[in-house]
């Protein structure tokens, strides 16, 4: 048996014959050829739609348009932000929390300790940091925020810690110490999470808005986070389905449809060949290579390019691996838009630039 | 292949007329097919015609004509050949390892496990891991050498701290070998808590599995597969004599505190090549040892290569489990293992209740 596996290595290694024929390299295509126009050679035929072959005329429309109305759009959407009528903040506040029970501010909380990344980034964003007297160790952003007091990393809370800076509000993202918080007498409050619709943050902002009393501000951070998520979504609206996607965050790890980034992949009409997936799983190589994914978001450094398993996948064929600068997606706060328009912009870059 | 297996046995057992020939044909093939079932499922469905055409058409003078898709070639070349090569390995190694620490311990639940050794090397590894040194330096994997040091460095620990003028008590020695062992997995808890936010790829690194074995893993391991395995399997008859008593090991002319260090350094050496390519993958060292000698009998002379086959065999098939009973997702093989494992741990627990009493 070991001969065996000794003779496997050895042939494994030397790798003396030529496999196959080997196909004929694939021109580094613009992506947005490949969308628009060829059928990319996927093997074997997969069970997802066939990609759109719009009409010439869409695809000599769209490039043009799309910048300009990038531009209109956004300029027009700032200048609107800025005549918009003064709101104001109305208190007593009513949020519903998760288990549908309904918390009432009757005014701003002053010291809040907010256990959540995407909390804290949009309580600066909308101007409102100075509330903010306890978070966890894993908030990186804003740089504000660092000098921000720690209670514990993010699964394991220090109760004491949090007691003692007596808050006034305490904003969870789990349910662990709930009940543990409001039997010391805290105010806690832990929403509904946003697992399968991104533009629901748009939500999320105006909420701690219309806690804190910023709601000018939170409309507008709202308002510019629909618009850009509509800008992308117009642009895209003449396709039926694009390119065919995988995202590794680490091991193959890989989210699922049923995720925030697998509803980014709808957004961007990208086929997520890890469509099954619920959440986050490991998903075995073996089905990577079979699904031929033509785009690969590699979260974590590019394993794939030097990796002789994935040499015949079209996205390294095609130089199509990302690395994405920084990890916007990974929290749901005011920055995960930016997230969206980079992957928008490296998978179509004919159409947002 | 059997041929070659028989010639081999033949030599090193020339006196042992008792051999159990047919059982050992018998596993030999049960070894076989287990690799081929390996060879043949998978998360893609290959046909099996293809499958052997992709096989044999890298061997050379045969030309098979090739109407398959590229991807299957790469899929059993690239991943699956290489993972069942990987595990076959790794499984040998562990339970290498672990037969040696039974016998040289007479601890039936002596298990690199449990003596700390593999928390060590994880916890060397987990250092490498973490500091953001390059895992291959100059084309060497240091990988290994950091889970050595760091293997060798608990066993050393716990072997002083159970040393006695008179010896080294076995008992004492597993105690402290445990405490090690627990006081290393939280030292690199500690590491890992407190480096980087995401944990995800460490986390699944050290609970064990070969989704991204390559040959190259096997390249590095082998070596210290031979090396290892030949030391072990020179002592086995010292090892034979040391099952009965250390002083009776001693009088037939058996430095035994010399054959001591040697083996343990042996084995931690196989020991933590294997974990630096594998993880955390425990109950090998135990599980197969134990069916070996069943079947085989406690000489080690046929102790130790059956052990190989068999522990190389239970971790393919493990890891065959492992990659495709969640499908298209995978699950860490040192889950399926711990199945497996815990309850013949148990087995043997209650099996030798009045022996460690």
């Amino acid at each position: 048996m070991l001969f065996i596996t000794l003779v496997m290595i050895a042939l494994g290694c030397t790798n003396s014959k030529e496999p196959q024929k080997p196909l004929p390299s694939e021109p580094a295509s613009a992506p947005i050829e490949t969308i628009s126009t060829t059928k990319p050679p996927i093997l074997p035929a997969p069970a997802a739609p066939a990609l759109p072959a719009p009409t010439a005329t869409i695809r000599a429309d769209i490039p043009g348009k799309s910048s300009a109305t990038n531009k209109r759009l956004f300029s027009k959407h700032i200048e609107r932000a800025k005549e918009q009528p003064k709101l104001f903040a109305e208190f007593p506040v009513s949020i519903p929390d998760r288990y549908g029970k309904e918390i009432i501010f009757d005014e701003a909380p002053e010291r809040i300790i907010a256990f959540d990344s995407a909390a804290i980034e949009t309580l600066f964003a909308i101007g409102e940091g100075h509330r903010v007297i306890g978070t966890h160790d894993y908030v990186i952003y804003p740089p504000e925020a660092s000098d921000v007091m720690r209670v514990g990393d993010a699964f394991n809370m220090d109760i004491e810690a949090v007691l003692n800076l007596e808050p006034d509000l305490v904003y969870l993202f789990y349910p662990t110490y709930k009940d543990q918080l409001e039997d010391a007498g805290l105010k806690v409050l832990l929403i509904e999470t946003i697992e399968d619709d991104f533009k629901k943050m748009a939500d999320h902002f105006r909420m701690w808005g219309a806690i804190t009393g910023a709601v000018n501000n939170s409309e507008s951070i709202a308002e510019d986070f629909e618009a850009r998520v509509e800008i992308i979504e117009t642009a895209l609206a003449p396709f039926e389905s694009g390119p065919s996607v995988f995202q590794d965050v680490g091991s193959f790890w890989t989210p699922g449809n049923d995720t925030l980034v697998g509803n980014v992949f709808e957004v961007l009409k990208l086929v997520n060949i890890a469509s099954e997936v619920k959440g986050y799983a490991q998903i075995s190589p073996e089905v990577i290579v079979e699904r031929n994914p033509q785009y690969i978001i590699s979260s974590y450094g590019d394993i794939f390019s030097t990796d002789p398993a994935f040499a015949e996948v079209l996205a390294i064929k095609n130089r199509a691996v990302f690395v994405p600068n920084e990890d916007y997606l990974s929290v749901s706060g005011p920055r995960f838009i930016l997230g969206v328009e980079e992957m928008a912009k490296l998978i179509y870059p004919g159409i947002f630039k | 292949m059997q041929q070659d297996i028989d010639n081999k046995s033949e030599k090193a057992y020339v006196v042992n007329l008792s051999f159990p020939w047919i059982r050992t044909a018998f596993c030999l093939l049960a070894a076989f097919i287990c690799c081929i079932l390996a060879a043949l499922i998978g998360s893609v469905t290959i046909a099996p015609d293809a499958a052997i055409a992709i096989t044999f058409t890298r061997l050379p003078f045969i030309e098979i004509k090739n109407d398959w898709p590229v991807s299957w070639n790469i899929i059993l070349w690239e991943l699956r050949y290489p993972r069942i090569a990987l595990a076959m390995l790794v499984g040998a190694a562990l339970s290498v390892s672990g037969a040696t620490y039974q016998g040289l311990f007479r601890n039936p639940l002596a298990d690199p496990y449990l003596i700390g050794v593999a928390s060590g090397a994880a916890l060397g590894a987990t250092i490498v891991f973490l500091s953001g040194i390059p895992s291959v330096i100059a084309g060497i994997s240091i990988l290994p050498i950091a889970a050595f040091i760091g293997g060798i460095g608990a066993v050393t620990a716990a072997y002083t701290l159970a040393r006695r003028s008179t010896g080294t008590p076995l008992t004492t020695l597993i105690l402290a070998g445990v405490a090690i062992g627990s006081f290393t997995t939280a030292v690199a808890s500690i590491l890992m808590l407190r480096s980087d936010p995401d944990l995800r790829p460490i986390l699944s690194w050290l609970m064990g599995g070969f989704i991204r074995a390559q040959w190259s893993q096997s390249l590095y391991l082998l070596p210290y597969l031979i090396l290892g395995f030949t030391v072990v399997f020179t002592y086995s008859r010292i090892l034979n004599a040391m099952q009965l008593e250390e002083e009776y090991a001693s009088s037939v002319g058996v430095n035994v505190e010399k054959t001591k260090k040697i083996l343990i350094l042996t084995a931690t050496v196989i020991t933590a090549a294997a974990v630096s390519f594998s993880g955390l993958i425990g109950f090998v060292g135990l599980v197969a040892p134990h069916t070996a000698r069943l079947i085989w009998g406690s000489d080690f002379r046929n102790l130790i290569p059956m052990s190989a086959l068999l522990g190389g065999c239970f971790l393919v098939l493990s890891d065959l489990v492992a990659r495709t009973i969640v499908s298209p997702g995978e699950l860490p093989v040192g889950i399926i293992t711990s199945l497996v494992g815990a309850p013949f741990f148990i087995y043997l627990l209650v099996k030798n209740r009045s022996n460690i009493q």
